[in-house]
C-alpha cells in the first residue's frame, strides 16, 4: 500500500515536471489508435475521408479525455489547493478589517498558549542535553517527619559517599548542591561590586562524566578532584561565561576566580547549551564539592552526616530497571542508616528515621524542584489560556459566520452551477486555515516576547529562576498544530453550515430577509453565550487569585517590614574566629544604631519570610500539658539584642533579651504565642524550662517572655510554634548573620553609611545581599503575584473578546432588522422602545451565558483551591463582582449598536433592501 | 436488434464506480495474453464479448493511465504489426495479483447475485 503510494507520487512528480513529454506521448498514443481504426474502416470498404471521419466521430471529445488522462497523472488536488489559496488570499485582502481583527484575535489566543507552553516545555518536557538522559534518575527518600509524610531530596556528604561506593545498580552517582548559589568573581574584581558576580554550584568530580559532558577546551574534573577538603581549588566554567567574560579566548585556562576567600583556577569550559541539570537555574561555574568549606560559609559539611545538602543524580546500569535499582539501593540505604549513632535521639525521631525509604525520580528532564514548585500553576495557566483560545476561536467563527452570510448569494450560485459541496467546504476551510496560520505566526511573535516576561514573573526579580525558553522544535510544532486545529475548529462549523443550508435552494430565492438566515443568527448567539460563560469562569478565577494576593499582602504578618534594611555580614570571611566575630557583630550594631536616620538595629540568623528555616524537636518541657515523651517540632531563630523592637513584633508577656543575658549567664529564650498555647495552654510559661533535642542535649533554656505570633517561612503558612534564642548565648553557631536596620528614612539610603561603618571597623568586611524586608516579603509572593497578574490579564482579554463577539452579533442582527425597526418607528415606536428592543436581546444572551458560567465556575474554581489563601473557591462576593463586571461591560457592548438603531431614519430603513 | 452495452468513463463518481472497476478488470484480464497496445485491447474486448461490450476510447485511455500509475501496468514504446510506433502495455506482478483478487471477488459477487435472482 505504502509502496504504491510512493510509486504513484514519484510518477506524478515526474509528470509534473515533464508535462510536455507527457502531452506528446498522449498525442502519439491517440494518433496511433485513430490510424488503426481508420485502417479498419477502410478495409471494410469505406472511402479514405469517410473512414477518417467515422473514426474521429466514434472517438468523441478528444480534448475531454485527454484532460481525463492528464488528470490521472497530475496533482489535481495540489492545483486546486493553490487555486483555493489564491482565492482565499484575495478574499482576505478584500476585507482588511475583518482579516486584521481575526488575525489579532487568533494571535492573542495562540500566542498566550505558545508562551505558557514554551515555559512548560522548558520546565517539564525538555530532555537534558546529556548522554542518554532517560537512564538518569534522581535519588530521594520518602518517609515521615513529625508524623507527616514527605519526600526528601537531599543527602549528607558521608551518605552520598557510601551510596556511591557500595551501590551495585548505578554506573555512577553524582552529587550537586542545589540549595546554595555561590557568588564568584573574576579574581581581583571583587572590589568593583556584586554586579559582576557569577553563579556557581558545587558538584562531585564525576558530575560531568556521569552526564557524558566533555569539556570543549581544557578538561572537566579528574576522578580524584573531590578528595580531601579544600584540596583542589579548580573550576569548570560554562560556554556562556566563556563567551561573555573571556571572549572565547583559549587563554581562559589557568585564569582565576574568587569565591569567598578562596581562589579557583579555571581548568575547562563546558560545551554550549549545558547549564546544569536543573532547568530552572543557569550556573556558570562548577567547583568540586570538596571545596565546600572554602566556598560556603558555615563550617565543614563534608564530615557532617546530619547536614543534608546534596542532591543526587545517578545513571542506571544497562539492563537495570528503576524498580530494581530502587529496591537494591534501599537495602544499602537502610544499612547506612543503621550504622548511625542515634542513641541520643528521641523515640519520635527514631520512629521517623526508620520510615525513610529510597525513591528514584526520573531525571531525564533534570532535577525536579522547579517542576514541583511551578507545575500546578503552569498547568492552571495552560487551562486558562486554553479557555482564552476557545473564546478567540468562537469570536473568529462568529466573524466568519457574519461575513459568510454576505456571501450567501455567491455560494448559492456556485452550488446551483454544480459546485460540489465538499469542494466549497474545502475552499472555505482553506480561508480559515490561512487565517489560522497567519494568527499562529503572529502568535509566535507574541510568545517570543511573552515567554521571557513570564519567566521574569516566575522569578519575581530574584533572578533565582533562569529558564531557556527559546522556541525550539517542540514549541514550534505545538504552535503549528494549535493553529491548524484552531483553523479547523472555527472554520468547519461556519463552512458546513453555510453550504448545507443552501444546497437545493435556487439562488434567486436567497435574499437578505431570507428565513434561512435565522440559523446563522442562532448559531452566532449560541457562540456568544459560550463566550460569556467562559469569560465568567476566567474572571471568577482571576478574582479569587487577586483576592488571595491582596489578602496575603495586607495580612498582619506579626512583624512590620516597612523601612527595614537587611544585609548579611560574615566576619569569618575576613578571617575572624568565633569570639572575634561576636565582637565585630557588637561593634557594627552599636555604630549603626548611632547612624543618622536609624531607629534601631539588630541581627539574627534568619529573617522572616526568607524561605529558610531552622527547626528542632523540643522535649522535656517543664509544666507542659502535653503527654510525656511526645516531642513537638518547633521552629527556631537565633536573634540579637533589640530584635523584637526592630521588627515590630510585640513582647506580650515577660521581657525581651537584655544586657543581663550573656554567654556566661543561664541560657534564655522567648517563645511565640503559638508555642505557649501548645505547651502550656492558658498557663503562663514564664520561668519554665525546655530542652532542644537531640543535639542541644544538655542545655536547658529558661522562657523569659512570650512574643506575638509572626510568620516564619511564608505568608500563607499557619504560624508554627517558634522559639527565639539569644545569639550571644549560642556557642556552636554559624558566624554569618543578617542585620536588620529599622530606619526613619528610606532604608536603602543608609546603605552608604553602613558601608562606611563596616570599612571603618575592618576594611575586609562588606555588606552581603543588601535588600529590604519589604522586598523580601514581596518576593515570597512571586507565585501569587504571577498567578494574579496573569489570570487578570487573561480575564480581561476574555472579557474583551466576549464583548467584541457580542457587539458583532448585535450589530449584525441589527443590520438585518433595520427594515423592521424602520417600520416600527414609522408606526410610532419611541426611541426607548427601540433601545429596549435591541438591548433586551443582548441582555438575554448575557444572562444565559452568565447562568451557565456561574454553574461552570462553581465546579471549575475548585482546582484553584490549593493556590488560594483566605478565600474559598466559591466565594460569593467574587462571583457577584465578576458577574457585575461582566454584565456591565457586555451591556456597554450592546448599547453602542442599540443606540445606533434609535438613530435609524424610518424612510431610509423602509427602502433598505 | 442487438444488445449494445457501452462502457464509458463517467465523471460522476457514484454511478461510474462499478463500470470503471469492471473496465479495469477487463483490461487486466486482456493483458494476461501478453503485451498489447490500447487499440488492441479495445478490439480484443469487443471481439471476445461478441460486440456486446464496446470500449470507448474516452474511457479506455484514462483507465490505462490510471492503472499504469497504480503500478498494475507497465508501458513501453514499440512497433506495431503495421510497423507503426505504438505504446504497449503489459501486466506487472502487482497487476496480476490485483486481477486474481478481482476475479475472486467477481466470482463471489456473481454467485451471490445469481443466487438471489434464482430464488423465486
Amino acid at each position: 500500500m505504502l509502496r504504491e503510494v510512493i510509486r504513484t507520487m514519484r510518477l506524478r512528480a515526474k509528470a509534473l515536471f515533464k508535462r510536455r513529454q507527457l502531452d506528446r506521448d498522449l498525442r502519439e498514443e491517440l494518433n496511433f489508435h485513430l490510424a488503426m481504426r481508420q485502417e479498419k474502416y477502410r478495409a471494410a470498404g469505406l472511402a479514405s475521408e469517410d473512414a477518417a471521419m467515422a473514426a474521429r466521430r466514434l472517438f468523441g471529445n478528444v480534448t475531454g479525455f485527454k484532460e481525463a488522462c492528464r488528470e490521472a497523472w497530475t496533482f489535481t488536488w495540489l492545483e486546486n489547493l493553490a487555486r483555493d489559496l489564491r482565492y482565499g488570499l484575495r478574499q482576505l485582502r478584500r476585507n482588511p478589517g475583518f482579516t486584521v481583527v481575526a488575525v489579532l484575535t487568533l494571535a492573542l489566543g495562540i500566542g498566550a498558549n505558545t508562551a505558557i507552553f514554551s515555559v512548560i516545555d522548558a520546565v517539564m518536557l525538555r530532555m537534558l542535553p546529556v548522554h542518554e538522559p532517560e537512564r538518569l534518575v534522581q535519588v530521594g527518600f520518602q518517609g515521615k517527619h513529625s508524623g507527616e509524610s514527605f519526600v526528601g531530596e537531599s543527602f549528607s556528604y558521608p551518605v552520598f559517599k557510601k551510596l556511591l561506593q557500595y551501590n551495585s545498580v548505578f554506573t555512577d552517582v553524582s552529587a550537586f548542591d542545589y540549595w546554595n548559589v555561590l557568588r564568584a568573581y573574576p579574581a581581583g574584581s571583587e572590589a568593583r561590586g556584586a554586579n559582576e558576580s557569577i553563579k556557581g554550584q558545587m558538584v562531585s568530580a564525576n558530575f560531568f562524566s556521569l552526564l557524558g559532558i566533555k569539556a570543549i577546551i581544557g578538561r572537566t574534573f579528574a576522578p580524584d578532584e573531590d578528595n580531601g577538603a579544600d584540596a583542589h581549588p579548580v573550576a569548570v566554567i560554562s560556554y556562556a561565561l566563556w563567551t561573555r567574560m573571556f571572549g572565547r579566548s583559549p587563554d581562559v585556562l589557568g585564569k582565576k576566580l574568587t569565591i569567598q576567600q578562596a581562589t579557583f583556577t579555571i581548568i575547562g569550559v563546558a560545551p554550549p547549551h549545558f547549564s546544569g541539570v536543573d532547568p530552572g537555574r543557569v550556573d556558570d561555574v562548577w567547583l568540586p564539592v570538596s571545596m565546600q568549606p572554602a566556598a560556603l560559609p558555615g563550617g565543614n559539611r563534608l564530615e557532617q552526616i546530619d547536614t543534608n545538602w546534596l542532591s543526587l543524580i545517578a545513571r542506571l546500569k544497562p539492563g537495570v530497571s528503576a524498580r530494581q535499582a530502587r529496591a537494591s539501593l534501599d537495602i544499602l540505604y537502610q544499612q547506612i542508616q543503621r550504622q548511625r549513632d542515634i542513641s541520643k535521639w528521641t523515640a519520635q525521631d527514631r520512629r521517623d528515621f526508620f520510615t525513610h525509604h529510597i525513591v528514584l525520580l526520573p531525571a531525564a528532564r533534570g532535577a525536579n524542584y522547579l517542576r514541583e514548585e511551578f507545575s500546578q500553576p503552569l498547568f492552571l495557566l495552560m487551562g486558562m489560556v486554553a479557555l482564552v483560545l476557545i473564546i478567540a476561536c468562537t469570536n473568529v467563527a462568529n466573524l466568519m459566520l457574519a461575513r459568510a452570510s454576505t456571501r450567501q448569494r455567491e455560494i448559492a450560485l456556485r452550488l446551483a452551477l454544480g459546485a460540489r459541496r465538499g469542494r466549497l467546504v474545502r475552499q472555505l476551510l482553506t480561508e480559515s486555515m490561512l487565517l489560522a496560520v497567519m494568527g499562529g505566526a503572529a502568535g509566535l511573535l507574541f510568545a517570543y516576547w511573552g515567554s521571557p516576561v513570564l519567566v521574569t514573573l516566575m522569578a519575581n526579580g530574584s533572578g533565582r529562576v533562569t529558564l531557556d525558553v527559546h522556541p525550539d522544535s517542540v514549541v514550534l510544532g505545538f504552535t503549528m498544530l494549535l493553529a491548524l486545529g484552531t483553523g479547523l475548529v472555527f472554520g468547519l462549523a461556519p463552512a458546513w453550515r453555510l453550504t448545507r443550508r443552501i444546497s437545493g435552494i435556487r439562488a434567486d430565492t436567497i435574499s437578505r430577509h431570507g428565513a434561512r438566515e435565522r440559523g446563522t443568527h442562532r448559531l452566532g448567539r449560541v457562540l456568544v453565550i459560550a463566550q460569556v460563560a467562559l469569560s465568567l469562569v476566567l474572571i471568577v478565577g482571576a478574582g479569587l487569585l487577586v483576592r488571595t494576593l491582596h489578602d496575603l499582602e495586607t495580612l498582619n504578618p506579626g512583624f512590620n517590614g516597612d523601612n527595614v534594611l537587611l544585609f548579611g555580614l560574615d566576619p569569618s570571611k575576613a578571617g575572624y574566629k568565633a569570639e572575634g566575630a561576636a565582637r565585630i557583630r557588637q561593634d557594627v550594631l552599636e555604630q549603626i544604631r548611632e547612624a543618622p536616620g536609624v531607629v534601631s538595629a539588630s541581627f539574627s540568623f534568619l529573617t522572616p519570610i526568607s524561605g529558610g528555616g531552622w527547626d528542632n524537636y523540643v522535649r522535656s518541657v517543664e509544666g507542659s500539658i502535653l503527654p510525656a515523651g511526645e516531642s513537638v517540632d518547633v521552629y527556631l531563630n537565633g536573634v540579637g539584642p533589640d530584635f523584637f523592637r526592630t521588627l515590630g513584633t510585640p513582647v506580650l508577656e515577660g521581657r525581651g533579651f537584655g544586657p543581663q543575658d550573656s554567654s556566661s549567664s543561664p541560657p534564655v529564650a522567648l517563645i511565640n504565642e503559638a508555642m505557649a498555647r501548645r505547651f502550656f495552654g492558658d498557663r503562663s510559661p514564664i520561668g519554665k524550662h525546655f530542652r532542644l533535642g537531640p543535639w542541644g542535649g544538655k542545655l536547658g533554656y529558661e522562657i523569659i517572655g512570650v512574643t506575638g505570633n509572626a510568620k516564619y517561612i511564608s505568608l500563607a503558612e499557619k504560624i508554627p510554634p517558634t522559639a527565639y534564642l539569644y545569639i550571644p548565648q549560642l556557642p556552636q553557631v554559624p558566624q554569618g548573620v543578617t542585620f536588620e536596620v529599622k530606619t526613619a528614612v528610606p532604608p536603602l539610603s543608609v546603605v552608604a553609611a553602613v558601608d562606611t561603618i563596616l570599612r571603618g571597623i575592618d576594611p575586609r568586611l562588606s555588606a552581603l545581599d543588601v535588600s529590604t524586608l519589604a522586598e523580601q516579603v514581596d518576593q515570597s509572593l512571586g507565585q501569587e503575584e504571577m498567578m494574579s497578574t496573569l489570570s487578570s490579564f487573561f480575564g480581561v482579554v476574555a472579557l474583551a473578546l466576549a464583548c467584541i463577539g457580542l457587539y458583532g452579533v448585535m450589530a449584525y442582527a441589527l443590520a438585518r432588522r433595520t427594515n423592521e425597526i424602520g417600520i416600527r418607528m414609522a408606526l410610532g415606536a419611541q426611541k426607548k422602545d427601540v433601545l429596549w428592543l435591541v438591548m433586551r436581546q443582548g441582555l438575554l444572551v448575557t444572562l444565559a451565558g452568565l447562568g451557565i458560567g456561574i454553574f461552570g465556575a462553581f465546579g471549575g474554581t475548585r482546582i484553584l483551591s490549593s493556590l488560594l489563601y483566605g478565600v474559598r473557591p466559591t466565594d460569593p462576593l467574587t462571583f457577584l463582582a465578576a458577574s457585575l463586571i461582566l454584565t456591565s461591560t457586555t451591556l456597554v457592548a450592546c448599547y453602542i449598536p442599540a443606540r445606533r438603531a434609535t438613530k435609524v431614519d424610518p424612510m431610509v430603513a423602509l427602502r433598505y433592501d | 436488434m442487438r444488445l449494445f452495452h457501452k462502457i464509458v468513463m463517467v465523471q460522476n463518481a457514484n454511478s461510474g464506480e462499478l463500470l470503471r472497476d469492471t473496465l479495469d478488470v477487463l483490461i487486466l484480464k486482456t493483458l494476461t495474453r501478453g503485451p498489447m497496445h490500447g487499440y488492441g485491447i479495445a478490439e480484443f474486448i469487443e471481439q471476445t464479448s461478441d460486440d456486446v461490450l464496446r470500449v470507448e476510447e474516452g474511457a479506455l485511455y484514462p483507465a490505462l493511465h490510471r492503472l499504469e500509475l497504480r503500478g498494475l501496468l507497465a508501458s513501453k514504446w514499440g512497433l506495431s504489426e503495421s510497423n507503426r510506433k505504438a505504446k504497449y502495455y503489459r501486466l506487472t506482478p502487482a497487476g496480476r495479483k490485483q486481477l486474481e483478487d478481482e476475479t475472486a471477488r467477481w466470482g463471489r459477487m456473481a454467485t451471490a447475485i445469481s443466487r438471489i435472482l434464482e430464488t423465486a
